[in-house]
Order: C-alpha cells, then structure tokens, then sequence
C-alpha cells in the first residue's frame, strides 16, 4: 500500500509542478512601419567652405567620454577578406577599424550620405564622372598618410579582383583614378542615379585599405585580421569568444568616438543565448532578436528595441522553373493562391520578429504591407476564391485531379523555415493534390543544389539586397551579361526576356519618375509570372539598454553601413 | 596483473585507430559544400569552377581519401590540431576556452550523483520496505527515466517564467569569475547529476541489500556490533566498490553525453562547439572534437577497467 | 540519462548452471520433447505478475503505448499534420487538449502519432541493432579464433563512443530519413548486445550436454540451434525490453539536436526541437512532448527491470 502511495505521490508532485508553470507570451509583435530606401537626391554637404564635415552624436553636447561599448555579434567570421565576403560576420565585426569613401548618415533613418574620408565631390552633367575630393593629414593604423593612390588600389580591389580571388561588390565603375595627392575621379560603366551610385560605394563593405597593405598580400587578406585602416578603432585582441578594440587617439574626426573600447561577443541570430546575453546584462546591444526576446525587451523599463526592414528581395519558396510541371505558370499561380500568404508571415513572425507579407519588389515600386493586405485580406472569403481560382488554374492545365509524382522539396535548416515548409506541405497536399518531400538541408548543402538545380521546390534561398537594387534584381531574376547564364542568384532559374529588357531600362534611368514606373511594370510582371512565393520581406529586431544613448530610435541602424560605432556614447 | 594490464593498454591502440577511422569516413560522408562554411552562400555561389578547385586543393580536400585520412593522423601526432572552417580559431582555443566548463560541468554532477544516491540508496537499504524505500526507489526510477535535456528545457522556462533570470552565456571560468560560474555550471550539473543520482542510488541499495546478507555482517551484528556500525564499517566499504567504478565511466561519458543538456541550458561548452560543427558542417573541428571525446572516454575506461581489476582479484577476464 | 551506460559485462561471480526453467519461452528438456525449440508458457506470464506487480503494470503500460501507436491514426481527435494558422501556438483549451503548435497543429494528435512513430523507430532499431549484435556474438563464442578476436576489437571500438554522439554522426551523415536514424541507432545497440550475449554464449558452450552432443556427431548448426541459442533468448529478451527506452531518448535526443527524422512528421524529439529555438518557449510545447517520453521510458524501464529479475538476475548492472 505504501508503495503505490508513495509512487502516486511522487507522480502527482511531478504533475502539479509541470501544470503551475504559466502561459508563455501568445501572440506575436506587429513589425513597425516598412522603412525602405527612397532614392533621394544625393547631398551635397553644407558645411562651412574650408571647414570638413565632422560627425558628431545626436546629443552631443550632453556626451559623456569613455567606458567599454559590449556588443552581441554574429559571428566570427570565418575568414578577414572584408571584400569577398557577403556576410555580416564581417563587415559587423570589422567595420569599426575602417572608414568608407562616403557614409549613410547612421543618425538619421533616411540615410543621406555623408562625406567620410571623402569631403566632398562633384558629379559631371552625363552623370558618368565622380570627382572626390580627400581629406588631408588622415593617417591609417601603421603611421602610413592615407592618399587618392589608397583609394585608387581600394576600389580596384573591389572592382577588378586579382585572379584566384573574388569580390561579391557589384560596383558599376569602369575605372578609378588618382589625379592627385587628394583627388580621385571614378568613371562609370554605365548611367545610374546618384543617389543609388553613392549608396553603393557607402557599402559597408567598401572599406578603404592601404596600398602598400594590398600589395604586401596581394590582395588577399584572408588570414589578415589586422590589415590596416582609418577607423576610429584599432585592433587589440581577438579571441574564440569575442574580438575586442580600441579607441584610436589620433582619429581624424576629434570628436568621435566617445567610448574607449568595444568588445564584441559572437552569438548567433535568433538564439536563446544571443537573447539571454541581452537580458542577463552581458552585453549592450544586440541585434536579430527572436520575437519572444523582442517583445521581453520592449517591456523592459530600461531597454529600447527596434525593428527595421533590410533591402532584400521577398522570395521565400521558389518552384525550380525549369522542370515539369513548374515551367507551366498555371501550376506555379495555382501554388501560390494555394498558400495564405498572410498567414505564412504570421507563422514565421513566430521566429523573426521581423518578418511580413510583401510584394515581389519593395516600394515604391511593389506595394507595402498595409496595401497588400486589403488584397489579401486574412479573411474567409478571400481565402475560398483564391482556393478556387487555384483548382481551376491546376484544371486548366490538365492536373484537374492532382499530381502523381511527389516532388522534391529541398528546405534550408532553420527553424521558421521548416515550420513554413511544413505548412506548404499541408496545404498543397489538401488542396491541390500536389505531393511533396520535405529534404532539411543545411546551408553548405544549399549551393549545390540551388547551383546544380537538383530540386523541385527549394527554400529558402534567399537573394539579399544592397544599395544598387537593378543590382539585386539582376542577381535574383535575370542572368549573368557575360556569360549569358542564369545569375548567380537566380535560384528560380526564372527567364523572361521581356523582364531583362525592362531592367536594363531600369538600371540606368536616372529620372526618378520614370524609374518608378519601370520599377512598377517589373513587379508587375513577377506578379503574373510567379517564379516564387511565399513573399516575406524580414529585417533586423534590435535590442539595448537605455544606457546606450546615440542611436536612433526609429529606423537608422540600416543594412551594414553604420557599423562604426563611433557616434554612440554610454551613460553610466 | 602486469601481462594483464600490458595488454589492456595494447589493446587501446587498435581501438583508437578504429575509432579515428569511422569519425573519418563519417565526416567524408557529411553531404555539404566546406567552402560555404569560409564563404558564406553568396559568396560560394560565386565561385567558379576553377576558383573552387583552387580553394578545395588548398584545404586538402582534393587528395585521395588514404592520404587525407594518413595526414589528420600525422597533424594529431604532431600536435595540430586543426583550425575551424566557419570560425579561423583552432580547436585547441576551443578545448583550453570550453574544454574546462564541460569537464567541470562533469565533475559537478559525479559529486552531486554521489551527495544525492548515496543517502538515497543507503536510507532505502536499511529500511527496506518502508515509505522511505517506496520514495527512494520511485525517485531514482523517475529521475533515470527523465531526460536529462528535457528537465533543463524545462527547468530552463521556469527559471526565466517565475524568476525572470537566465545563466550567464559566455563562458567565464571558475579562477575568472566564482559565482557566475557555478551559475553556469549548476543548471547541467544538476541535471546530469540528478539523473546518475537515481542510478547510484539503485546501485547502492541493491549492493548494500546484498551484500548485507553475507555472512561476515552476520557475524558483526551477532557480535553485538552497533546497526549503523555494522553498514558504514563493514557492508558500505564493499558495496561502494562498484559504484565508485561506475562513477569513473560516468564521468567519461558524462563529458560526451552531455552535448543535449548543454544545448538545452545553451551552455558554451565542447559539447555545444560540438553539436553547432556538426551541424555546420565543420569538419576539421568535428574530427578533432569526436576524437577528443573518444579518446577521453576509452582512456576513462581503461582505468575503471584497471582499477577494478586490481581492486577486486576476481575479475581477470579477456 | 539511462542512455549513456551499460554494457560493461563485469560478471560477479563465473557463471552458475543456467535454470532451465528461467524462461517465458520455454527452453531445455520440455522443448525438446514437445519436438520445438521453443514454446510461450502462460503459467510463467501468471506467476510473473504475482512476483513482480509493479513491473507488471508498467508492462501492460508499454503494451497499451504500443497499441496507442498502431491506432494512432483512430484514436487521434484531429490529423496531426493539418496546419490552421489562425489557431497557432494555443495553450490547451476545449478544442485543443493539449494546444497547438506553431502552424496550428493539435499537440494531443502528433503526441500520439508521436507515440506511432517513437515506438516504431525505437522498437525497430533495438531488434535490428540487438539481433545483429545477439547472431554475432553466437556465431563469435561459436567459431572462436581470429574471428572472434577480431570481432571483439570492433565492439571496443563502437563501445568507445558515447552512444548519443555515434548515433548523432551517423545520423548527420547518412542524412536526415527515418531508416538513417533507425540505423543510428541501431549501431549503437550492436555492440551492448554482443558482449551480454557472448558471455552467455561462451558458458553453454563450455556445458556437458554441448560436449556430449558434439560427440554424438551433431553438426554446428545444430548445436548453436538447440542448445545454445534457446539459452540465449533470456539475455536477449532482456537486453530487447532494457534497451528500449534508451533508444527512445536517443531518438529524441537526435530529434532536438535537429538530426532527426524530418518534418512534418511528429516525434516527440522534433516537437521539443522546435519548441526550444527560442528564449521564452511555450511551456505546453515543452511539458507534453517531455512527459510522454518520460511516461514511456518509465514504462519499458520498468518492464524491463521486472524481466530482468525474473529470468536473470545475474545480468543486473549490466545495461542499467
């Protein structure tokens, strides 16, 4: 009798511990207000005439000097060639000991350029000619001067790679050179706005090395973590958990940068720990929050977060257009109605605070969230239409009855992902007959198949954006001009020739109007011929403590360019 | 005893090399692109063919599968241990930064295995068949039942639900930082500890059960020997014995089993490094760390094996 | 953590003559005479439930999951793999027992098509994994010589891995599938069953009533069929029932490090996988799944101690 007395007690206590645990936060937070990138007119900068633009902090006149900025970073990366590389790893971890040519202004979420080491320049009247005037008496980390001869091997670099290296920029420039000690002029390969072309160069990437430490490496920095540069920090120590630098005393810009040191901690996006990190007062500031932490650190009385939107392009399943039955477009918008696409951001909100419906193109070209939604409005009766035009679609094309075949769904490992999947899955299966195979893959794997072709159904392979957005389109939906394959994103294997003749218009129209308009009749024709679906435009959920003063609250912090940590101060 | 013990240790080589071959062909066989790893998926998209075949050559990964599997044994054996694909450190940073939490996350949970199975296992000996037994016994079956990444999911949410606290994330070492440490370290060591405390506790009382029937205890209790005597004096000092063996393979394989607990408490030690290459496909980091591992939980065993022959003549077996 | 231990034969005393009667399935003298090898014996199942009513229980527990398993697809109230976005992430409620996931799924339906499919991969892969490592370890005591030295050297080596850590390598590299991970975890049940099993092996063959059948001119085949195989079918049950909640909490191991079986389909691992990627996870994403692995690991243990003590309990400490 004891025996089973005991034992039930035992489970009953085990029980009533598990069942007293609370309701974990439902629901999910609603991303703010799409902030994307107008294509303003370039800026000239108004400062006095002999007298450089000198950034400075928001508050500047209340900042207090000194302390040790910690910052959640993902990372390490895994090699130091900032201009082969793609990822934030880099160009977040090694930012701060460099400067650009020109600058987005971090304060400021419209991100006007700023002069850097560059003080001002001069476009000529075909918009094909940049003249930029240097700074003087700028010395980089070694003690070398800085001069028009490193920007000149920087930008060669960049754009013409020694052979056996890569660049990933994308930079329309034919040639750069140095007409004096500190004049450089860039000659364009082909038109752009001068909005778009001075964006590209205020890439965070483009950071501007010396000449003699290129031609020490041959242009291969790979190994070299310490390469040098202008920036307002220098390095110190770099360690399996974190990299840490400091101030430089001899920064061009006397009034920046306030703290003396930051130390930044690699954590991966979305983790538990990246947001314990946060919460737990390890570090100061952090950025891809998942949305349970967001929402813990917008309830925090001395936390601030933010939520802003990167310049990518939405496409979250692509159907590979090439194979039976996905090069039929009936099949492919019979997919695509198939999904509740509102529903499919709601779900993966659940993962990445950041995430909602979009169009193919972002505006002005597409429409925003707020538009969309009255189309597809997470209502009932859409949905029974939009099923049904679907099932006449798939009809019309002869699989009245669904498909036979179970197609081959390659999904990228992540969490949202394999949960969107899942839900793809369900819904095509039920509705149209369509069979699939869920095939989780992690990244490495992701290239072969996506380069190989060797799926039906791919997910998600992600096209991500830049300054340059013809640059981005090109790279996602169209093909490589010199070889005349499909581009090296174009995971879709999407072909339009119509499409390619549109962007080509689109890329070199600097009249800003008209640039909408053709920006608007290349969304139109994605929209008709759905290569992908599942159209999710995702960003960055930022969190801090209110200790950290400088940065703005709204928008700012944008896609790799700010990363300098120069203008922000702690108050402690 | 010495021939027996020459061969055990001969004996190791053999099983260290059959162990470095199936963590090789395993890893060979890790479908995966290494070059995303350094690249990123733009990056290696970009790529072409020659570049590729220029980069592969360099890490090595062109070379016949005998010769790359003859060089990893040549760099272990000369001490490189090879650097990480996704992170430009070396994998000894790793095991001297995060090598320590998980060893002392380990040694944590073998003491408290001992400061909970124990007593446990004692209490339920000596009173056999009373309520205490019945809560001993359901207590050591639930907890050897319970997994132990579970109940630090769980214990985890609960934390952070009712107390709003999280452990500290990086890795902070005891000489560096005391009580952010033992935060760090309590949440898994508990875990595990609880966990092989059931187990201990059954051993104990079984042994102790058992061993209290033998005729030397009966002498000592006819002879007037005091009860609580009698057990800690004569039964507890046999019944300990294969216990304390049990604890030293515990300890080895609680360095390499813990890789789940350490994921759920998102703890940053080896067995997190661990799970994260492999799932990166990191391979040079994976090879070494399994390695590693293995390495650590066949020397653990040779020494249980030892010690338990040499304390107990009886078992000499091949 | 019963998952990590076992396996480290370190027999107390050399082994007794093996009780003829220690068996459900009926070995020795009454086989042979009734003309089979073997033969279920109902009286003994009786007299085991009178001995042993705790493990009884918990044996009628691990039947009823099993059969939870087979009719999962009657007993569940709603398809488990039916997404409704609208209804994501609830807590339990009228409609939803146990709540649902993340695109809406009824936790209580995929927790019993979990059950489905734990059951299956575990109950799988422990009869594959023990039965491979049970026919090596006869053939290995049988033939003797180089054959069994060099067996012998491959079971230190799968033994030299912490099982969780094999099984989470091969899955990784033989890719995400339900046979990858069946197979996972088999090789890491081969090697405990091959050292129980050949030590048992070795002492029948040693016995009188071998010896005397060998001169009486019976071929190998015959010996390894009727003599020593029926004495072996003790330890191989116990290992088969001792092994299986291990290889549950291996599957789920494997299925929230995200080296598991693939999506849509619910195990209980994948669940609590999912459920963990980030900071605050809802409790009844973590607590159901858990308590069902818990529930059934408690059963078979259980089950398998009472079974253990029943027919041998020499093979106590050996596989926890």
């Amino acid at each position: 009798m004891h025996r089973w007395l005991s034992g039930i007690a035992g489970l009953v206590g085990v029980v009533v511990f598990l069942l007293t645990i609370a309701y974990g936060p439902a629901g999910s937070p609603t991303p703010t207000a799409l902030v994307g990138m107008s294509p303003a007119a370039a800026q000239t900068p108004t400062a006095a005439p002999g007298e450089p633009f000198y950034l400075k902090a928001i508050d500047h006149d209340k900042a207090k000097r000194g302390g040790t900025l910690r910052l959640a970073a993902h990372g390490p990366p895994s090699m130091f060639d900032i201009y082969a590389s793609g990822t934030i790893a880099n160009v977040g971890a090694q930012a701060p000991m460099y400067d650009l040519l020109v600058r987005m202004d971090p304060r400021d979420p419209k991100l006007p350029i700023i002069p850097s080491l560059a003080t001002s320049w001069t476009i000529s009247a075909d918009g094909m000619t940049y003249t930029f005037q240097l700074r003087k008496g700028v010395k980089f980390h070694d003690g070398t001067d800085f001069t028009a001869d490193d920007v000149k091997a920087t930008f060669d670099r960049i754009v013409f790679p020694p052979p056996g290296l890569i660049s990933l920029r994308i930079l329309p420039i034919k040639e750069t050179g140095a007409r004096d000690r500190y004049t450089v002029v860039m000659k364009l390969s082909e038109p752009r706005d001068s909005y778009t072309f001075l964006a590209s160069l205020a890439g965070g990437w483009n950071v501007i090395t010396s000449k003699k430490a290129l031609d020490k490496y041959k242009g291969d920095l790979r190994q070299v973590d310490n390469f040098p540069g202008t920036g307002p920090f220098m390095y110190k120590t770099r360690t399996t958990e974190s990299w840490e630098m400091v101030r430089n005393p001899n920064y061009w810009n006397p009034h920046v940068p306030y703290v003396d040191r930051i130390i930044q901690v690699w954590l991966k996006a979305w983790t538990p720990e990246l947001a314990a990190a946060l919460l737990g007062n390890q570090v100061d500031w952090a950025m891809w929050l998942d949305p349970s932490a967001y929402q813990k650190v917008k309830a925090t009385a001395n936390m601030s977060g933010l939520i802003w939107q990167a310049p990518n392009l939405a496409a979250w399943i692509g159907f590979n257009n090439e194979r039976e039955p996905f090069n039929n477009v009936r099949v492919r918008r019979a997919l695509h109605l198939a999904l509740d696409q509102d529903a499919i951001g709601k779900i993966v909100q659940q993962f990445d605070p950041t995430v909602q419906l979009t169009d193919h193109l972002p505006p002005p070209y597409g429409k925003g969230y707020e538009d969309l939604i009255k189309e597809h409005p997470y209502a009932a009766a859409t949905r029974e239409k939009a099923i049904a035009e679907a099932k006449r679609l798939m009809a019309d094309a002869g699989y009245a009855n669904g498909i036979s075949k179970t197609f081959n769904f390659v999904v990228r490992e992540s969490p949202q992902n394999r949960q969107l999947a899942a839900y793809a899955q369900a819904e095509w299966e039920r509705l149209l007959g369509v069979k699939t195979q869920l095939e989780v893959v992690q990244v490495s794997t992701m290239v072969d198949r996506q380069v190989a072709g060797t799926f039906d159904i791919i997910s998600h392979a992600a096209c991500l954006g830049g300054a340059d957005l013809s640059a981005t389109i090109r790279s996602c939906y169209s093909i490589n001009k010199a070889t005349g394959k499909k581009a090296d994103s174009n995971f879709t294997n999407f072909r339009n020739s119509e499409f390619d003749k549109v962007l080509d218009r689109f890329s070199v129209e600097v009249d800003l109007q008209r640039k909408i308009q053709l920006g608007r009749q290349l969304n139109q024709i994605l929209n008709a011929e759905v290569p992908a679906t599942a159209l999710l435009s995702s960003g960055r959920a930022y969190g801090w403590h209110n200790y950290v003063k400088g940065l703005p609250t709204v928008g700012g912090n944008s896609d790799y360019n700010t990363y300098q940590w120069d203008f922000v101060w702690l108050d402690k | 005893m010495r021939t027996y013990i020459g061969r055990r240790l001969l004996l190791v080589v053999p099983t260290l090399l059959g162990v470095s071959m199936i963590i090789f062909v395993a890893m060979r066989l890790l479908p995966g692109d290494p070059l995303v790893a350094v690249f990123g998926l733009e990056g290696a998209r970009r790529l072409t063919p020659a570049q590729r075949a220029n980069l592969e050559e360099a890490l090595g990964l062109r070379d016949p599968l005998v010769v790359q599997y003859g060089k990893w044994l040549r760099d272990i054996g000369t001490g490189q241990f090879g650097k990480s694909l996704l992170r430009g450190d070396s994998v000894t940073q790793f095991v001297l930064r995060r090598g320590p939490i998980t060893l002392e996350i380990a040694m944590l949970a073998t003491v408290i295995s001992w400061v909970v199975g124990f007593p446990v296992g004692i209490v339920s000996a000596v009173r056999p068949r009373s309520w205490l037994d019945h809560a001993g016994v359901t207590f050591s079956t639930l907890f050897v039942a319970i997994p132990g990444f579970w109940l630090g999911l769980v214990a985890v949410l609960a934390l952070i639900l009712w107390f709003d606290y999280k452990a500290p994330i990086l890795p902070v070492h005891p000489w560096e930082n005391p009580s952010m440490n033992l935060q760090m370290v309590a949440g898994p060591a508990l875990v595990l500890g609880l966990g092989f405390g059931g187990f201990v506790s059954r051993m104990v009382r079984s042994s102790l059960l058992e061993v209290m029937q033998e005729d030397y205890v009966r002498t000592a209790r006819a002879k007037g020997v005091r009860e609580q005597l009698v057990v800690v004096r004569h039964a507890l000092r046999n019944a300990m014995l294969p216990v304390v063996t049990w604890s030293g393979l515990f300890l080895g394989v609680a360095l390499g089993g813990s890789v789940a607990v350490e994921k759920a408490f998102g703890v940053p030690g080896l067995g997190l490094t661990m799970i994260d290459a492999i799932l990166d496909r990191d391979l040079p980091v994976v090879q070494n760390l399994v390695l590693l591992y293995t390495v650590v939980f066949v020397v653990i065993n040779l020494i249980t094996d030892l010690s338990y022959a040499w304390l107990d003549p009886r078992i000499r077996y091949d | 953590m019963a998952d990590q231990l076992g396996g480290r034969v370190a027999p107390r005393r050399a082994p007794d003559f093996p009780r003829e009667d220690a068996s459900p399935v009926g070995a020795g003298r009454d086989a042979r005479a009734a003309g089979t090898p073997l033969r279920i014996d109902r009286t003994w199942l009786r007299r085991f439930a009178r001995r042993y009513p705790s493990p009884a229980v918990a044996g009628i527990v691990a039947l009823l999951l099993i059969l939870l398993g087979l009719l999962a697809p009657w007993v569940s109230p709603a398809d488990p793999l039916r997404p409704n976005v609208l209804a994501r992430a609830q807590v339990p409620s009228w409609q939803h027992w146990l709540g649902t996931d993340f695109i809406g799924r009824d936790v209580l339906s995929r927790i019993i098509h979990g059950a489905k499919w734990s059951m299956f991969v575990a109950v799988t892969s422990v009869l594959l994994g023990t039965t491979v490592g049970a026919v090596w370890a006869v053939a290995s005591a049988f033939f003797g010589g180089t054959f069994d030295l060099l067996g012998q050297r491959l079971v230190e080596v799968l033994l030299s891995f912490p099982p969780i850590l094999l099984a989470l390598l091969l899955a990784s590299a033989l890719g995400g599938s339900t046979w990858t991970v069946i197979l996972s975890i088999a090789a890491t049940r081969v090697a405990y069953g091959t050292r129980i099993i050949r030590s048992q092996a070795l002492a029948v063959k040693e016995m009188q009533y071998v010896e005397a059948a060998r001169g009486l001119g019976s071929s190998s085949w015959r010996i390894i069929f009727w003599h020593i195989a029926p004495q072996c079918i003790g330890p191989y049950l116990v290992l088969i029932t001792t092994s299986l909640g291990i290889a549950i909490v291996l599957e789920a191991t494997l299925g929230f490090l995200g080296a598991g079986i693939p999506p849509p389909t619910p195990t209980w691992g994948n669940m609590l996988g999912d459920a963990a990627s980030m900071l605050i996870p809802q409790w009844h994403l973590v607590v159901f799944p858990g308590a069902a692995i818990v529930i059934a690991v408690l059963a078979f243990n259980q089950f398998g101690d009472g079974l253990r003590d029943a027919l041998d309990p020499r093979l106590r400490g050996t596989n926890l």
